[in-house]
């Protein structure tokens, strides 16, 4: 009996109006906006390419003195895009692909590209198409499954038979949910299609298995607003007021409340501002490098002599008076900025967290949170490369900035040496390792999302079992 | 005409009564008095942080400035109206230095938020896009096609009442219904700014404001318009919703995304990394050329200083090693410059082509129109992003004048070893304060004077919907 309810509802949608429109708009978006961003996919990966190898040839000629007359050398790093990333590309630049890894820390690169990483809309990509379009189709779909009937009167027709009402609900929900699933596993399919055909090797590498994630909650996504709409007619007799709270509904879950999360993460836990705590960083740096600088120049008064020609020369016990009176001073400069960094880190991320807390909410920010991460264009991804990158730092504080000495006389002198063996050509490389997809999962969303549809679908057989059908 | 007027008032009534007790308008005003001013407040209190970011940064370069080191770098202030429209204000740079022959660009200002960056922004410009922008159409959909299925469209068109009235009332009617919430959130969110500190009273905001408020007007509007139109086309409201919603995917959703990638199919330009790529590479292989050229002058030179072998040496004291070298460098420095101008030019003319481009296909649609519109009068739209790019630039060529020609830099080779010289050319003179970079914004005119198309368009639009809403329900079957 179910799956003749079910034929019945699959039968009228495939020949309704919104059925076509959003076979048209799944079909002509999906498959486009995959190869599209595989274009620019392909354009990035060139340019990371022709930045690192430009990158290479400057650690190969670079040369010992370039490093230890600049206080403020530092090196680049390159985040370089993921094939996945034609999925949820999104704004080019959205996460910080580049950072500057000094001294003491690791700070913002400037933007590969200022013209498209600033410009007044985003870009489709398959995420924008399934979280906006499909959920709002869905919607569309299913507000009057309920009351449509009931105003027909088919319902009471229906229900005379010895049809139970979860029966009722399950051959709808079937019914109305494989007419959705068709337009979006063909303009799937379509698309992947194309990707292969236009050279990207679909079986390389963890892509199809993250495209398969990426594809399933798609179908979880959008059954959740499938059976929201069913909700909300089941609860109400008539179509009219079905369809202004189904709207109301979609619009506040997928177009209000994630944005709304970031506003009130904002207000709530406000941060102060990265340019600030840079400027701190700089005046901690300064004030120190005065200090030790004064301190030093006493020093070398008393640890030096006048030559023939009245020049100052240190004498035998100045390095070793220097490295006393410096080293506590370095010591201390590097661990406030070192706590400075980190405060700012901390409360960035309770921001991040209560941002992402409150967006995940709603389906549409559980979905989005979760197909970015699949993609490899996630937060966690970006955090993934800020901690690389604060190692690759620690490595080159070892290997590198520790061997280095710069001092800053208040006179006007500038003492700069190198202790120890550096060779800049066998600095290591730095090397970003690639996500498995096991990290990449975000369960918590998945649960998220069953919740959704789980209470919907209860409280859907709830409000049936109670509908005044007559 | 007196039965007329009152006939029309009449029905004006009964528009905004029925209105009024429907459920969309409680969901209207609900989401109105709850977004717009919560999006006011907060992008203030963000706004708040970038101004004292900015006056930070300000500070740095005075003091950068006093030190003789000033005009190497750049600051671009906040706009005070991306309050209501954030427009680029949050991803183009907002700093630059210069490291000749080299401008880099700094980050934006919400940059490394990925919140932000990953849900997207609530500005007054997304909520009447958007979000009012659907309601409108929610408002609409039924007008006509309604009544008919309910069997009033009859019984009202059995008065001695023209049809055009009976549309004007519908779109009266709906406008005002639309409208009053919107107007009203607007005015709490203003009165909260005020209160907060917004210079809402300042030079030109004021005005600017109560165009971007009659410019959402319009917006809404035309939306409704066009929904009236649909609704005249078919007798199921139902058919009306669907075919709406399609307009509104569209419309909202995918034009104003698809102008730019399109633009960027149709008339593709190099990254700007892969631009200075390039000029690297043309700057090495010049730098490379003018040493060889160079190298006899200074190994006779140190020929002459009987210089241990190994040393070269610039000899600043002698005039005629100056004269010499300058003649010798000058052709090459020369053509660096030409190669490099050429190469700015001939991207930013491909960059305005394809932004060009982009802006045309994206006058289809009015959700996109609205943006450019706003974004102009908010001082943080595309034209602010060129303007400020080649107020960059100008300051560059100034400096390279003054400063970057005045001074030498060559590189010598022989073999396996090289030689770097490089200071101020003597007897020329570098001004010992550079000159500072600043940025002002358009005068109000320069930028509504270039949207005065799109303003036109806009405008044109919703009459033309009215028109065609009025034949389509001239001809419409009321039985």
């Amino acid at each position: 009996m179910v799956w003749t309810i079910a034929q019945k509802e699959i039968r009228e949608n495939l020949l309704s109006l919104r059925f076509v429109l959003l076979f048209l708009l799944a079909v002509v978006f999906i498959p486009s906006s995959l190869y599209t961003n595989y274009r620019a996919y392909l354009s990035r990966q060139a340019d990371q390419q022709q930045i690192e190898q430009s990158n290479r040839d400057y650690l190969r000629k670079l040369k010992l003195s370039q490093i230890f007359t600049n206080p403020k050398f530092s090196l680049d790093v390159y985040w370089p895009p993921a094939p996945t990333s034609v999925f949820a590309a999104g704004f080019e630049e959205i996460h910080p692909r580049h950072l500057v890894v000094g001294k003491n820390s690791v700070e913002y690169g400037a933007p590969l590209d200022v013209q498209s990483s600033s410009g007044l809309f985003g870009s489709i990509d398959y995420l924008f198409v399934v979280q906006f379009i499909f959920s709002l189709f869905a919607v569309l779909l299913s507000f009057d499954a309920i009351t449509r009937e009931k105003e027909h009167g088919t319902l009471r027709s229906i229900l005379s038979n010895p049809v139970g009402r979860a029966v009722l609900a399950t051959g709808k929900l079937l019914g109305g949910y494989i007419t959705f699933a068709i337009p979006l596993l063909i303009a799937f399919l379509v698309g992947i299609l194309i990707l292969e055909i236009s050279g990207l090797n679909i079986f390389s590498g963890d892509f199809l298995p993250r495209t398969a994630w990426i594809l399933a909650l798609s179908f979880l996504y959008i059954a959740v607003f499938f059976l929201m709409g069913l909700l909300v007619s089941s609860l109400v007799s008539s179509t009219y007021s079905a369809l202004v709270l189904s709207l109301a509904f979609w619009l506040t879950a997928v177009l209000v409340l994630p944005r709304a999360a970031s506003l009130a993460a904002q207000l709530w836990q406000p941060v102060k501002s990265r340019q600030v705590t840079w400027l701190e960083k700089v005046s901690v740096e300064s004030s120190t490098e005065m200090e030790k600088g004064r301190l030093l120049e006493e020093a070398y008064r008393k640890n030096s002599v006048v030559d023939k020609e009245g020049r100052r020369v240190a004498d035998e016990g100045w390095q070793k008076k220097r490295d006393e009176i410096a080293a506590p001073y370095e010591e201390r400069a590097a661990q406030s900025i070192r706590r400075l960094e980190n405060d700012y880190r901390t409360r960035k991320a309770a921001q991040l967290a209560l941002g992402l807390r409150l967006a995940r909410f709603s389906p549409a920010g559980a979905f989005v949170s979760f197909i970015t991460e699949m993609a490899d264009t996630g937060i966690r991804e970006e955090n993934w490369f800020t901690a690389e990158a604060e190692r690759y730092r620690e490595m080159l504080q070892r290997e590198l900035f520790s061997k280095i000495q710069f001092d800053v006389f208040p006179t006007g002198g500038v003492s700069m040496g190198i202790r120890g063996m550096v060779n800049p050509a066998q600095l290591p490389e730095f090397r970003l390792p690639r996500s498995l997809v096991r990290d990449s999962l975000r369960g918590a969303d998945i649960a998220i999302l069953l919740v959704w549809f789980l209470v919907a679908a209860a409280l859907t057989y709830v409000a049936l079992a109670r509908y005044d059908v007559r | 005409m007196i039965v007329g007027g009152m006939m029309l008032l009449t029905l004006l009534k009964k528009e905004i009564q029925d209105y009024l007790i429907s459920i969309r308008f409680v969901v209207l005003l609900a989401l109105c008095i709850l977004l717009i001013p919560l999006s006011l407040y907060v992008n203030f209190e963000t706004y708040k942080r970038w101004s004292a970011d900015y006056n930070e940064q300000v500070k740095s370069e005075t003091i950068k400035g006093s030190r003789g080191r000033g005009g190497l770098s750049g600051l671009r202030p906040p706009s005070a109206l991306s309050v209501f429209a954030n427009g680029v204000e949050t991803s183009l740079a907002k700093d630059f230095s210069i490291q000749s022959p080299r401008i880099i660009f700094g980050t934006g200002r919400s940059y490394g938020d990925p919140i932000y960056e990953t849900f997207g922004r609530i500005d007054f410009l997304f909520v009447v896009q958007a979000v009012l922008s659907l309601i409108a159409f929610l408002f609409a959909f039924d007008a006509i096609s309604g009544e008919k299925e309910l069997g009033t469209l009859k019984l009202a068109m059995a008065n001695p009442v023209p049809r055009y009235k009976i549309l004007l009332a519908k779109f009266a009617g709906g406008m005002i219904v639309l409208i009053a919430p919107f107007v009203v959130s607007f005015a709490i969110g203003s009165t909260i700014l005020v209160f907060a500190g917004y210079p809402l009273f300042q030079g030109i905001i004021l005005a600017k404001v109560a165009l971007i408020l009659l410019l959402a007007t319009i917006y809404i509007g035309l939306f409704f318009v066009l929904g009236l139109f649909v609704s005249t086309l078919t007798h199921q409201s139902k058919t009306a919703l669907i075919m709406l919603m399609f307009v509104w995917v569209v419309l909202v959703l995918g034009v104003p995304r698809l102008s730019m990638m399109a633009a960027k199919v149709l008339r593709p330009v190099d990254d700007d990394s892969v631009v200075a790529l390039r000029i690297k590479l043309l700057t090495e292989s010049i730098d490379k050329e003018k040493g060889n050229a160079l190298k006899q002058l200074y190994f006779d030179k140190a020929r002459e200083k009987k210089l241990s072998p190994g040393l070269l040496t610039f000899d600043s004291a002698d005039p005629e090693f100056v004269r010499k070298r300058n003649e010798i460098a000058g052709p090459f420095e020369a053509r660096m410059r030409e190669e490099l101008a050429r190469i700015n030019a001939d991207q930013q003319r491909k960059r305005q082509a394809q932004l060009n481009l982009a802006r045309n296909i994206a006058r289809i649609s009015p959700a996109s129109l609205l943006s450019y519109l706003m974004t102009d009068i908010a001082d943080t739209g595309e034209h602010i992003k060129v303007r400020f790019l080649d107020a960059v630039r100008l300051h560059y060529s100034a400096l390279d004048r003054l400063i970057f020609s005045k001074s030498y830099q060559d590189t010598i080779s022989d073999g396996n070893t090289g030689w770097g010289f490089g200071g101020n050319l003597p007897g020329q003179e570098t001004p010992k304060d550079p000159p500072r970079f600043s940025f002002s914004f358009p005068r109000t005119a320069e930028s509504l004077g270039q949207s005065v198309v799109d303003e036109g368009l806009l405008l044109a639009c919703a009459v033309a919907l009215f028109a065609a809403a009025s034949v389509a329900f001239i001809r419409y079957d009321v039985r």
